[in-house]
């Protein structure tokens, strides 16, 4: 390392370990903790904008806490701003000491909007018609995900004191908004079918009540046909 | 592969004279007005790449509508780690899809061995650090094949250094062969900050090299201190060194940048019509 170099590397670490840092030699310290103070705000307010509902759990001690040292230790490489949460996230799941064990889920939740609301993929700008035999496929812009507590109703006022399996579709739609579903088995595990391969609904609903052991498979279509329609009127669904 | 050379009095026209940061408060706004009032439009590119949904389809709108200046943030040009060879490759694509005329960056580094800091960082002022960013800055407008901008950040820590700030932004632009973004709030700040005349630092820059303006307001934190927040108004004296810039340099595309407490764009737009009424007068705009 060349001696410039070492000097900035100095600094920079020291900027990392806020109130524990040395003040390298011939930097004033009040001057190193404006960088301090000022590095640590942007990134919290980076890591705020996307967790809003974790940073609402925490009290302001525990997140700032938890803030620095995530900025102090977690490598952070990506050039792009919105990729900070990824780290973040990564960061919470290291974590062996998180207050309540659901922290981590919903803090994947909110992470799962922010990538879902800037993914490049786009939905074709016509949306073509259901019928019987068209081919349904998953939406690029719907991600079924499972998880131990209901993440989607956890709010400041409202936290879960047991676990309860909830399966979610988190989807968004032509005109870019997003949205949530509640999946039930039946309508889980039909999107974990067509994310595995496209297929008609009869076959769809057939494949699914035979997995079933359902005792009439012409019933279960009729008692299903408004969940597809639901599902396609969401634009979770896509007709061929 | 050929660099690009870019025309500093060129870009008056390729851009116009006043320009506005994109910002997620006045995205609704801001499309509305007048390419007569706001010329152009400046963005970090690092904001925008590899980004879908509504905000693709709102940065395209201002694509098709403005022209567009990048103004990037994550380069780390003087960092004491290799270049990111996979981001300047994208870079470059995004450029050259936007019709990007002028790219600039900061003359800092904003990484080390650890990884990204996301804020900037002053280089230390040594003739082997002149020596090093002039490189890395020739390797970038190689990749980019273009030249590039670099600007003079505000800085509060000086480290101990043979070379004065303006003798070794000098030195780099020199030696690299790129050109000079003036922030001329960064001089107002640097000057209360680090002890130094104003008005002396913007005499010897390169005129020549500078291409473009920035002009913003900040924190006065302490008598002492000026912290670069963009988050005010742009006070008196930073107006009276923007005069300085266009009487001893030129007229230059002059970007308000505001970042933080963003005002509605009526309030912007008295900021760019003080702009506009500082200009010297120029032909072709």
């Amino acid at each position: 390392m060349l001696d410039f170099q070492k000097q900035q590397e100095a600094l920079s670490q020291a900027i990392r370990r806020g109130e524990k840092g040395d003040c390298p030699e011939g930097i004033e310290p009040t001057r190193l903790q404006a960088y301090q103070e000022g590095f640590l705000l942007g990134i919290d307010e980076i890591v705020s904008r996307c967790f809003p509902i974790l940073k609402s759990l925490c009290s302001q001690g525990d997140w700032d806490n938890l803030v620095a040292r995530f900025y102090e230790k977690h490598p952070m490489n990506t050039p792009y701003f919105h990729e900070i949460p990824d780290a973040f996230l990564a960061f919470l799941l290291e974590q062996e000491t998180l207050e309540q064990s659901y922290y981590s889920e919903l803090a994947h939740f909110e992470w799962m909007e922010l990538v879902l609301e800037v993914a490049t993929e786009a939905l074709p700008p016509n949306k073509a018609q259901m019928s019987a035999k068209a081919t349904l496929n998953l939406s690029p812009l719907c991600y079924v995900l499972a998880y131990h507590y209901p993440v989607h109703l956890i709010t400041q006022e409202w936290q879960p004191q047991d676990e309860a399996i909830t399966y979610l579709a988190l989807y968004r739609d032509r005109e870019d908004a997003l949205g949530h579903l509640v999946l039930n088995d039946v309508s889980a595990r039909l999107l974990h079918l067509l994310q595995a391969s496209p297929m008609a609904a009869t076959q769809l609903l057939t494949t699914l009540a035979n997995e079933m052991n359902h005792p009439c498979v012409e019933d279960f279509i009729k008692q299903n046909r408004t969940l597809i329609d639901k599902l396609w009127h969401l634009d979770i669904l896509l007709v061929d | 592969m050929t660099i690009k050379p870019l025309q500093p009095h060129m870009l008056v026209e390729t851009l116009g004279v006043c320009g506005l940061g994109l910002r997620p408060e006045i995205f609704n706004d801001l499309i509305e007005c007048s390419t007569q009032t706001v010329n152009f439009i400046e963005v970090a590119p690092e904001n925008w790449m590899g980004i879908g949904g509504w905000r693709k389809k709102i940065f395209d709108s201002y694509v098709k509508r403005f022209p567009l200046a990048c103004h990037g943030l994550s380069l780390s040009i003087g960092a004491p780690v290799p270049l990111d060879r996979e981001f300047l490759a994208a870079l470059k694509t995004f450029l050259d899809s936007n019709q990007v005329t002028l790219y600039s960056e900061h003359l800092s580094y904003c990484s080390d061995t650890q990884g990204q800091l996301y804020d900037l960082m002053p280089m230390p002022f040594t003739e082997e650090a002149v020596v090093y960013v002039a490189e890395r800055v020739r390797q970038v407008q190689e990749t980019l094949e273009r030249q590039i901008a670099l600007e003079n950040i505000s800085y509060y820590a000086k480290f101990p250094a043979p070379l004065s700030e303006s003798e070794f932004i000098n030195a780099v632009l020199d030696e690299a062969d790129c050109l000079l973004l003036l922030d001329v709030n960064n001089v107002y700040v640097n000057s209360v900050n680090h002890h130094y005349d104003a008005k002396d630092f913007i005499r010897a820059c390169p005129t020549e090299r500078v291409a473009y303006y920035h002009v913003a307001g900040h924190w006065q934190k302490t008598p002492e201190l000026i912290i670069d927040t963009h988050g005010a108004a742009v006070i008196q004296p930073v107006w009276e060194l923007l005069s300085e810039a266009y009487a001893s340099i030129g007229l230059r595309p002059t970007l308000l940048e505001r970042d933080n407490d963003v005002p509605n764009l009526t309030t912007l737009l008295d900021e760019i019509a003080t702009i506009r009424a500082l200009q010297p007068k120029c032909e072709n705009v």
